[in-house]
């Protein structure tokens, strides 16, 4: 007889982590969580750790209010420091409809209690020293937006998982998914067999792969994104700083190396791979160059890609699919999973439990690609 | 307080002025700002980032970042690496308030103070936001760099070769001489400015000797016909789109090549004993660089601890000139305040210490092959409980873009070769790597390299068993990010026993070194507490050293 528990979660990512401590909250503790790799081994631990609340709807932008006082919670309830530090958003626009979109933006976001603002290129400057303007015709400004350390996050939820008795299973690989009926029953895995009453689909770029297990087709593809880190300097640059034209950012971490990463359009979509590229390395040194010319002695120590795991309107994939009623989709956020986590894996925790429903139950099923898609976002870097 | 005066005030005619902390003093032209310093009685060059221990030249082969300092206006530059130039100015970095009283400093040396930056101060909210905001503050290492001059943009040329050698030492030597003799055109790589490797330094007559080719050989090597010779020349690295790409003193070179031989050679690992990384400590490599190749003499005795091919051949050139030098069995522990004063020595089966207030304590703590390149391209490695290190599992690998990788000497059969069996095997280690690779086994190694390993073994078990309490065990397994034996350990325990998330947690290989040097401590840390079956290895990224975003922007296109 194979174990048998309540929930098992297959990726022990920041979703796959924050559903189970979620549930482990809410007294459900007879839980396993998968990672084919190791922690931090995909997106979560790979990607440049932005916490934004510039959206440009109500819903997100409700939903990343609630996530930033959730990230700011995290250090007391975790016990580990995920050094969040709210430096602020600072979009650099360079097109007048950009201009236009982000004033917009900032109406409704300010509506919704934030104090962001539309800069001119000079007051931009005040901000980032040294920042070269030339080209930028106003700047987008939300000083409550933060930057966070990923990596703690992963290793503060895994503690407090240990905390609960739940078992975190590394390196180990999902096989099969066996159903019954409507039902998955059986988690076929390199390690052995698990019985569960839900399971939850949190791979990542590797969501699709898993969904097909079972026989559900995901339109996700996994595109390669590439960050770099240079030598670490004192505290010099506050805000992260977004180029929304070319997908360029970059932010001083906690440690003083400029992070940074920009869209290589020659990386496609379902061409993921994790190696470093040349072609990274160059565009982002003549586009770091563009905005922050006397930097060109800063040197380059590290270089790192993951993957952003795209849908075709960029938006994520939640909750149940049409042959497994208790085969749950948590996967798909474009590359923005890791800002978005800690309330999606609450409202995922709350469904399971108490059966609370929520809009984005509705808005984000898959079977919404069947009926031609929901509006594309068009924003997905930073 | 300011440096003392000058130990040789400099009467050479070509002397010139460097400028350290603001104050001008004359030195000898030529040689490393590291070298001029020594000189001058400066050791402590600057701070460390986590506790801000004195850092100085260690290993001075630009691997451990240990003399990063500001240079001209440009933070975190290697003093080891810098030749001195007229007018430079040094200024040491992340000093908080005074070079004697650092409150970082001194709460970690005097009251054992140790970080455990992930749980400290993680409750309550408040105490929280001030550790956060006090973080923040003390984060990072050299200021930005002075505005003004114009960052060098190097123009960009691909370029198709038939065949590559990284590395001017004796296996880099007898590939360029084999390739050069079949008629195939070559690129020559190397880091430093000429080619000799472990052999720079080194006397003619004790090379004669020894019989280790004389630096001539060398030099004509650079002049062979079909041999073209990047000194001063770093592989960044291997990319998928670019091939080799390589950072020479004039271009961007991208490099595609039928045949790569990397003869990268070893780094070497950090001595893991208390107060190991004091200024007046050095590696077996820095210490050849300091004392042969610039010529330094210190005041006081030269300890030279572990024993080893190479410190064998480094005592014998010093005795040669006259210098005080003392070998020791194996060093225990080092003490000094900002630089080495003391140290704890096992010497004629006693332990004792020996005062090197003026003196150098000089360390051979094994070496790990540097494979950072051969992963890179496609090669893979594994940990080797023998001897503890990580080593090529084949010694030849095929790259993406179809280019035949190979890896030899010293980077495929660990420390201390036989450089005569070396030079004999020519022919094998270009044309069937396979070969070679029987020679890394460790049935093959020899009866000195069989001790060497042994010794490097018991040595890090006893230091691991002396820590005698975990945040008292402050022997750094890391130089560039402060992690301790001790960290390790605590990280293992707490269920961080996969490399990859070991090395995340500690901060291991996420420094300046990017790994070269701390990543062996963390997989024998691994192996000790759960086996060496538990140690996989992990992915050396390119670049495999600094590269300015100037330089990787490329020339302006006009």
């Amino acid at each position: 007889m194979s174990p048998r528990c309540h929930t098992l979660i297959i990726g022990a990512g920041i979703m796959g982590l924050g559903i189970a401590w979620r549930l482990a909250r809410l007294g459900v503790t007879n839980l396993i969580v998968l990672e084919r790799g190791y922690l931090s081994a995909g997106a979560s631990g790979r990607n440049g750790g932005g916490l934004r609340q510039q959206w440009s709807t109500e819903d997100n932008i409700e939903l990343m209010l609630e996530n930033m006082r959730l990230f700011k919670e995290m250090t007391r309830e975790l016990g580990v420091n995920v050094w969040l530090r709210q430096g602020g958003y600072l979009f650099l626009l360079d097109r007048p409809e950009e201009v236009e979109a982000f004033t917009k933006s900032a109406a409704l976001q300010n509506r919704h209690g934030l104090p962001t603002r539309v800069l001119s290129p000079r007051e931009a400057q005040t901000l980032v020293p040294g920042l070269r303007t030339e080209g930028i015709l106003a700047a987008a400004w939300n000083p409550s937006d933060a930057v966070i350390f990923p990596w703690s996050v992963l290793w503060g939820y895994a503690e407090a998982l240990r905390g609960y008795g739940i078992p975190i299973l590394e390196r180990t690989t999902v096989t099969g998914l066996e159903q019954s009926g409507e039902r998955i029953t059986t988690v076929v895995t390199d390690r052995g067999d698990f019985q569960a009453d839900f399971v939850v689909n949190a791979a990542g770029a590797w969501g699709a792969e898993i969904a097909r297990l079972a026989g559900v087709e995901c339109p996700n593809q996994a595109v390669r994104h590439e960050i770099l880190a240079t030598e670490p300097l004192k505290p010099w640059l506050d805000p992260m700083v977004v180029h929304f034209g070319s997908g360029l950012y970059f932010s001083q971490s906690m440690r003083g190396e400029l992070i940074a990463g920009i869209t290589v359009p020659g990386h496609r979509p379902g061409e993921y791979t994790s190696a470093s590229s040349w072609e990274f390395v160059a565009l982002i040194s003549r586009s770091l160059l563009r905005f922050l010319p006397q930097l060109g002695t800063l040197r380059i120590l590290r270089q790192w890609a993951g993957p952003y795991d795209l849908t075709p309107d960029n938006k994520p994939i939640l909750g149940p699919v049409p042959g497994g009623e208790n085969f749950i989709q948590v996967h798909g956020f474009a590359g923005h999973g890791f800002m978005m986590a800690p309330v999606i894996c609450k409202l995922v925790a709350e469904w399971l439990v108490e059966g609370r429903t929520h809009p984005v139950f509705e808005q984000y099923r898959l079977e919404r690609f069947k009926a031609g898609g929901a509006p594309r976002e068009a924003f997905i870097i930073g | 307080m300011q440096p003392p005066p000058p130990v040789e005030p400099c009467a050479d005619a070509d002397a010139v002025t460097l400028i350290f902390e603001g104050r001008r003093y004359r030195v000898r032209a030529g040689g490393t700002v590291a070298g001029a310093l020594a000189r001058l009685g400066v050791w402590d060059l600057s701070r460390s980032l986590k506790y801000h221990r004195p850092m100085g030249a260690h290993c001075l082969s630009g691997s451990c970042a240990q003399c990063a300092t500001r240079i001209d206006g440009l933070p975190n530059r290697l003093a080891c690496r810098t030749p001195v130039r007229d007018g430079i100015r040094v200024e040491r970095q992340n000093v908080l308030l005074s070079r004697r009283l650092d409150p970082v400093y001194l709460a970690h040396k005097v009251l054992g103070f140790t970080l455990d930056h992930h749980h400290f101060m993680a409750r309550p909210r408040m105490l929280n936001r001030l550790f956060v905001a006090v973080a923040r503050r003390l984060s990072g290492l050299g200021r930005l760099p002075d505005g003004g001059g114009a960052a060098p943009r190097l123009p960009v040329e691909h370029r198709s070769a038939d065949a590559l050698v990284v590395g001017a030492g004796v296996s880099g030597l007898a590939a360029v001489e084999r390739l050069a003799g079949e008629g195939r055109p070559v690129l020559w790589v190397a880091l430093e400015a000429e080619p000799g490797g472990s052999l720079l330094g080194l006397p003619e007559a004790l090379r004669e000797r020894h019989g280790l080719s004389p630096r001539e050989r060398f030099e004509r090597a650079t002049r062979l016909p079909g041999v073209t010779w990047l000194p001063e020349s770093r592989v960044l690295g291997w990319y998928e789109d670019a091939g080799w790409v390589v950072r020479t003193r004039e271009a961007l070179l991208c490099v595609r090549t039928h045949q790569s031989l990397l003869c990268t050679g070893t780094t070497d690992l950090l001595p893991a004993f208390p107060g190991g990384l004091l200024p007046g400590v050095l590696t077996p490599s820095g210490a050849r660089q300091l004392l042969l190749c610039e010529g330094y003499r210190p005041r006081g005795l030269v300890v030279l601890a572990g024993g080893g091919a190479r410190l064998a051949l480094l005592e014998e050139a010093l005795r040669e000139r006259g210098d005080r030098v003392l070998s020791a069995d194996e060093a225990l522990a080092a003490k000094g305040y900002l630089r080495l004063s003391a140290a704890k020595l096992r010497y004629q089966g006693r332990e004792t210490w020996v005062g090197l207030k003026e003196g150098l304590l000089v360390v051979e703590g094994g070496a790990a092959p540097a494979l950072e390149l051969f992963q890179q391209a496609g090669g893979t490695m594994a940990y080797r409980p023998g001897s503890e290190l990580f080593r090529p599992e084949e010694g030849t690998a095929t790259a993406p873009d179809g280019c035949e990788v190979s890896v030899l000497g010293t980077a495929l059969t660990g420390p201390e070769p036989d450089e005569t069996k070396l030079l004999e095997d020519a022919q094998g280690l270009i044309t069937k790597a396979e070969e070679l690779l029987s020679q890394a086994d460790d049935a093959d190694l020899t009866l000195a390299q069989r001790k060497a390993v042994r010794e490097a073994i018991e040595s890090w078990e006893r230091h691991r068993a002396a820590a005698p309490s975990p945040y008292r065990a402050r022997a750094f397994v890391c130089a560039c990010e402060d992690v301790t034996a001790a960290e390790l350990h605590h990280a293992i325990a707490r269920g961080y026993a996969d490399m990859e998330t070991l090395k995340r947690y500690t901060g291991l290989s996420t420094g300046p070194c990017q790994g070269k040097i701390c990543l062996t401590h963390g997989a024998r840390a691994l192996a000790a507490e759960r086996g060496a079956e538990a140690v996989r290895a992990t992915r050396f990224r390119p670049p495999t050293g600094p590269v300015s975003l100037a330089e990787a922007a490329g020339e302006e296109q006009s």
